[in-house]
């Protein structure tokens, strides 16, 4: 395994560790501190995509995450990762990658055909041709193949295996970017005592300038052993290498992604693949950098065809070849030093072609390398690799053939101000460097070094020194004065702005967007069918909508389009930038917040009784609580039903702990529980309860529940598990915004009791035993409130007594405190056993009260209906006002056709169907009138019949009617006889024995 | 991994909630004589006394925890009805909570995994306390002193949740639970 | 995501909070017409710009207060305690 286009020394991989690593299959050798793309370079790797639409080859262009061409298909199984760019993928030993979006293999691939057809599909071809015929259906069809055809990877069809995880962090200045300018911002803050994260999104520090000196050292060396040494042992600073800032949001809050494990062979368990970081900075200095842009020039997408910073990264950074004859296409200075690099490094460089007149520069270098200037690269040819170009005079005049493996391309460089633009910083275009810098910022956003346009290290750095301090300054620190860093000036000679070339013919394609194969020919296109502004250029012509977001392509695009209406640039108008900067993994978006994490889950103290005795749980809010509990062969619905029988028979016992509880206190009670419900308070008596209702603003039943008063100044209300909360919430608006004057103080104590009721003939048997006070009907009888103390095991449990009933029958609550819960749960079920106890869960409980017509918030309180529409209208006291009365009469929620709470029996045997609509004739042509509809239904063991609860169209005066309950997507349909919703004991008899 | 996170239980044997209005002198004078305590009155502070810790959790409440089973929160009723004259009130949340102690290096990390609070040692103090989330879950967070040490305390509903969060993130660094 | 200043704890985290509408609405007198608590109830300005709004520290001090909100750029003006001024 020898890797050829490796250079003997440089760079700053770790030539004692070599990896091995698979690439479509064959097996090559990088080192520890390559990427993929460098290590596949080394291996003289160039091919190693085809394109989006044309499929074309297409190589390595970048070596950065504006990486547009070398995108692959990353390990296999759960793990496979599509559009994975090589180029920022760190090597690691075992990495398995395959080229995509190509087929049999990226050598010979069916879909070049597209090519070869090219001009059958320009720009806005799909939009076009397939809105035909009219109905959407036809596109549909179209689709699938052309999805099919179209591609990019395929992501994995399996379970994500790797956990993510999210981390706050907090900080006074937040620096972005690992190079030489962010490190001397942090220098700068860190010395002024700020606390300090730099993000660098490589796995290595430095930026990409590479031989320069700082401070007398050379560059690399004043990086890695001076300046990241220091902030990390001395100062409050946190370093996040392989994290990339994706986002700005609201508040200085800006979101990374750190890639924590990405470049293990093997992750270690306890580590997260991935960590999302929210990191809220009083100021942010923005030392992102720049992207360098390419020049449109026919088939200037060749393998072989490269970004010129770029050739030298790979040269410099990685000790990497990237060809063996180049040619160098420019219009700055900056990519005439890069082609020094490569001629150093042994890289024969056949000629500079460059659009400016001769340049100081340019006539130092001559006398070592051919250099054309006022030229321009018309053509590049080849076939899967670039073999020669063609240059001619910008003047026109005869081109000129030179054969080459590499052309190294520089348009210039435009500062990657997305995170900028994300800030709502304003952007200007710069004539100076062609391109858009940062201009101002309501935000506390420092843009410094060349992020900011500013391209010389010299001036970059003290930017970047004077950024630093000005972001501590605005996080309220005072910065010593400090020398910034020194680095030596260059002159350099102004840019010529160069975005493509002059055409040669119609049929060239000189591509702007490689990603998305968009071509200077697309985008005259696009001009002349009037779709000219950037917005509907991108649209139009998909520019810059590929998975590298346009980084090297947007302003190319702009200024094709600029030149072709004749108006400056900024006319043209300039993308808005969102986040994410780079994708980001879906699965480190969620965190950990996936499968059962998706919420907290909250548990009764009972619970791990409850889950031993097998019960079935499910979830009310996000409590788990016991649906029943089936014994050995017993399915759920039977086991419902013989707990439901069993309470009305002998007793029962059901966690009722979930129900939410708020104590009140103060002289104002009363006054305060008249303004809220919807009946009268101030006559309950100390050691009493009663059953009320809450209604919203507008007059629609809210919530219901008991409230007991517990002492002359205290009270305990108890609201539904779902809305307890929402209830808590709307009592301390009142209290503290509406009636600040009432002496009233409230706390939720849900998670104080645990709640028991016990139900059923023989729960007052079961309790005598139980309890330390007179339970006899005459000493505490229904809506009785008071103390005891529960016998058990261990100290008695001190415990609130309260004699109310939800199943309809004899009933009591047990409240205890929570760390006592289970232990009065066991008492109660030791006490009861001799009386036939059994525990009962949700679908029993909801049998007993559909049973009983009791109505439930959720279902038959479905946030239309009024107190009057549950049969609940004479609770509403006509002496007082209450939330929500003032509304209650307008004509809609008093007409005669309101839907009115009925009890339901099922006739000729049927089972009632789910969720089924009241209709008249249940054979009418849809739509089928509404009578009403089903809100709860169960089986009754009791009555042995089906029943429901219902809504019905004027349904007090329809008892005793029949009507039907169809089902239509279960095709099911019953007759069902309309009667009260109390089916058991409309007189209210066994509950006060 | 030199500095394992240590995670333990803290029991709580009694807590109370005050509530009313401190720049009354009735029902601080009530307080003291119940409680033998002042009040914190700065947002997220605490006061410590021999028996007890008060937490501020709002401009009109306070949680009051006791060190030991044997402290001032005891008789609730009749403290309850003296509050109650005093213009105050008094609520008995002893069983609600459940309080866990993350100490070590890596601590405030732990917590930053699910709390957006800045648990910096700059900003979150000795003796400081502050209501916030862990993940969804509400929390209330205390720097008992100046070591890497924090006490989160959350409903005893969410405690199975909370307590599986801690240990998941804490094996990162490497943890011993108690 | 905002960071919110709560009047009693200071900037927290948007997570940390309850959004409670529009602060300016006052509830009418409890025998004013239909009319009255008809706009009381349903009607709302909807403003480009500064709006004051009622926010609850629902996982921190549980208090009610106000915040001012540019509800074009997203920045908060000012907050105030329920009983307070709210400043521009």
């Amino acid at each position: 395994m020898t890797e050829p286009f490796r250079l003997q020394a440089g760079g700053i991989v770790d030539r004692s560790r070599p990896l091995s690593f698979e690439y479509d299959g064959v097996a090559y050798q990088g080192y520890a501190g390559d990427t993929l793309a460098s290590a596949l370079l080394a291996n003289g790797v160039h091919l190693v995509a085809r394109s989006f639409k044309y499929h074309r080859p297409r190589g390595i262009f970048s070596a950065g995450a504006e990486e547009p061409n070398a995108m692959v298909q990353l390990a296999r199984g759960a793990r496979t990762e599509p559009n994975v760019r090589a180029t920022t993928q760190e090597l690691y030993d075992g990495l398995i990658a395959s080229s995509q979006n190509c087929w049999p293999s990226v050598r010979f691939d069916i879909g070049a055909i597209n090519n070869a057809v090219s001009r059958l599909i320009p720009a806005g071809f799909y939009y076009k041709t397939f809105m035909w015929p009219p109905t959407p259906k036809w596109w549909l069809r179209y689709e699938h193949a052309i999805r099919r055809a179209a591609g990019m990877g395929r992501s994995a069809s399996e379970p994500d295996p790797d956990q993510y995880e999210h981390r706050y962090a907090h900080c006074d200045v937040l620096v972005i970017g690992g190079g030489a300018t962010g490190l001397a911002s942090a220098r700068a803050a860190a010395h002024a005592r700020a606390r300090v994260i730099v993000c660098n999104e490589n796995h290595w520090w430095g930026g990409g300038s590479f031989d320069a000196e700082i401070d007398n050292r050379p560059e690399s060396e004043w990086i890695a052993e001076k300046t990241v040494r220091e902030l990390r042992d001395r100062f409050d600073v946190t370093l996040l290498p392989r994290t990339t800032a994706f986002g700005y949001y609201d508040g200085n809050l800006v979101g990374a992604v750190e890639r924590v494990t990405d470049h293990f062979t093997t992750a270690p368990a306890h580590l997260p693949r991935q960590r999302v970081w929210k990191i809220r900075a009083k100021a942010v200095v923005l030392a992102s950098g720049a992207i360098e842009r390419p020049i449109a020039y026919a088939n200037n997408d060749l393998p072989g065809t490269m970004l010129a910073g770029a050739a030298r990264t790979y040269v410099k950074r990685y000790g990497v070849r990237p060809g063996s004859r180049a040619v160098i296409f420019a219009n700055n200075d900056g990519a005439l030093a890069d082609a020094l690099a490569l001629q150093a490094a042994g890289v024969q460089v056949r000629a500079i072609v460059d659009a400016r007149p001769s340049s100081p520069l340019s006539r130092l270098i001559a006398n070592r390398i051919p250099v054309f200037n006022d030229a321009e690269i018309l053509a590049a040819a080849g076939k899967q690799h670039v073999e020669s170009i063609d240059v001619a005079p910008l003047a026109g005049g005869p081109a000129q053939t030179i054969e080459c493996d590499l052309v190294a391309v520089s348009g210039g460089w435009s500062p990657a101000v997305h995170l900028f633009s994300q800030a709502r910083g304003k952007l200007r275009y710069d004539d100076a460097i062609a391109a858009f810098v940062p201009e101002a910022s309501s935000q506390p956003i420092f843009p410094a070094g060349a992020a900011n346009g500013c391209f010389d290290l010299a001036a970059a750095l003290i930017e970047a020194h004077n950024a630093g301090v000005a972001a501590s300054t605005r996080a309220g620190l005072s910065a010593p004065v400090l020398e910034p860093p020194h680095a030596k000036r260059h002159a350099r000679s102004p840019l010529r702005p160069t975005w493509s070339v002059r055409a040669r013919s119609k049929s060239d394609k000189c591509f702007v967007d490689l990603q998305n194969d968009v071509t200077v020919n697309d985008i005259a296109l696009a001009a002349r069918e009037n779709y000219q502004s950037i917005e509907h250029l991108k649209r139009y012509t998909t520019l810059g909508m590929g998975t590298d977001q346009g980084k090297t392509s947007n302003i190319v695009g702009l200024a094709v389009m600029a030149q072709l209406l004749d108006v400056p640039i900024p006319r043209v108008g300039t993308t808005t930038f969102r986040p994410p900067y780079t994708p980001v993994t879906l699965g480190a978006i969620p965190g950990h917040e996936v499968g059962a994490h998706v919420e907290p889950t909250r548990y009764s103290s009972i619970h791990d009784w409850h889950a031993t005795r097998g019960a079935r749980f499910v979830n009310a809010g996000l409590w788990k609580r016991p649906h029943s509990y089936p014994r050995s062969g017993e399915s759920e619905d039977d086991a419902a039903n013989r707990e439901a029988r069993n309470v009305r028979n002998h007793v029962g016992v059901v966690d009722v702990s979930t129900l939410g509880k708020i104590e009140l206190q103060g002289r104002d009670v009363a006054e305060l529980l008249n303004r809220v419900y919807i009946n009268k308070w101030d006559t309950l008596a100390v050691g009493r309860c009663r059953y009320g209702v809450m209604l919203r603003e507008d007059g629609i039943v809210m919530d219901d529940g008991t409230t007991s008063r517990l002492s002359d100044t205290h009270y305990l209300m108890t609201t539904t598990t779902v809305n307890a909360v929402k209830v808590m919430q709307q009592l301390e608006y009142l209290l503290q915004a509406e009636w600040p004057e009432l002496d009233v103080f409230a706390t939720s104590v849900t998670e104080q009791w645990t709640a028991a009721a016990l139900s059923g003939p023989n729960s007052r048997k079961v309790l005598a035993k139980l309890v330390d006070i007179d339970v006899s009907n005459e000493a505490f009888p229904f809506l009785a409130v008071g103390t005891c103390n529960v016998r058990s095991v261990g100290e008695p449990i001190p415990a609130r007594l309260f004699r109310m009933s939800y199943s309809g029958e004899m009933a009591y609550e047990i409240h205890v405190p929570a760390d006592r819960g289970r232990a009065m749960w066991e008492a109660v079920i030791e006490a009861g056993e001799e009386f036939g106890l059994m525990p009962y869960g949700t679908e029993a409980m909801s049998t007993l009260r559909i049973e009983k017509g009791h109505v439930v918030i959720g279902a038959e309180g479905d946030g239309r209906t009024t107190a009057d529409d549950l049969g609940m209208g004479k609770l509403v006291n006509a002496k007082k006002w209450c939330i929500g009365k003032p509304l209650l009469n307008r004509s809609a929620l008093t007409a005669p056709d309101r839907w009115q709470l009925v009890g339901l029996t099922a006739l000729d045997g049927a089972p009632m169907p789910r969720a089924a609509k009241l209709v008249a004739d249940p054979d009418h042509a849809a739509p089928n009138p509404m009578l009403g509809h089903v809100t709860s239904w169960c089986f009754s063991p009791n009555l042995d019949a089906w029943i429901a609860l219902a809504l019905l169209a004027d349904g007090r005066a329809r008892h005793g009617e029949t009507v039907w309950a169809v089902s239509p997507l279960v095709n099911a349909r019953v007759r069902v006889e309309v009667g009260s919703p109390v089916f058991i004991d409309p007189e209210g008899e066994r509950l006060r024995v | 991994m030199s500095d394992p996170i240590t995670l333990t239980e803290v029991p709580i044997a009694a807590a109370w909630n005050v509530q009313g209005n401190a720049s009354r002198a009735d029902f601080t004078d009530q307080v003291s004589l119940q409680f033998a305590t002042s009040l914190p009155t700065a947002p997220n502070t605490t006061v410590r006394s021999d028996a007890l810790t008060a937490f501020w959790l709002g401009p009109r409440s306070w949680l009051l925890v006791a060190h030991r089973p044997e402290s001032p929160l005891a008789d609730f009723t009749h403290k309850r009805d003296a509050l109650n004259r005093a213009g105050g009130a008094l609520f008995d949340l002893s069983a609600s909570r459940v309080a866990y102690q993350i100490a070590g290096e890596h601590a405030a990390s732990v917590l930053a995994d699910g709390c957006p609070l800045d648990l910096h040692q700059r900003t979150f103090r000795a003796g400081d306390c502050a209501q916030s989330l862990f993940g969804r879950v509400n929390a209330l967070l205390y720097k008992p002193d100046d070591t890497p040490t924090f006490i989160i305390m959350v409903a005893r509903s969410f405690a199975r949740d909370v307590w599986q969060a801690l240990r998941q993130t804490a094996a990162q660094y490497g943890y011993r639970a108690q | 995501m905002l960071l919110i200043p709560c009047p009693y704890c200071g900037p927290r985290n948007q997570i940390e909070f309850t959004y409670g509408g529009d602060a300016t609405l006052k509830r009418p007198a409890i025998d004013a017409p239909e009319a009255a608590w008809f706009e009381y109830v349903y009607l709302r300005d909807n403003p480009c710009g500064p709006h004051a709004e009622l926010w609850l520290h629902s996982a921190g001090c549980r208090t009610w207060f106000k915040v001012r909100r540019d509800t074009r750029k997203h920045d908060i003006l000012a907050s105030a305690r329920i009983d307070e001024e709210l400043g521009s």
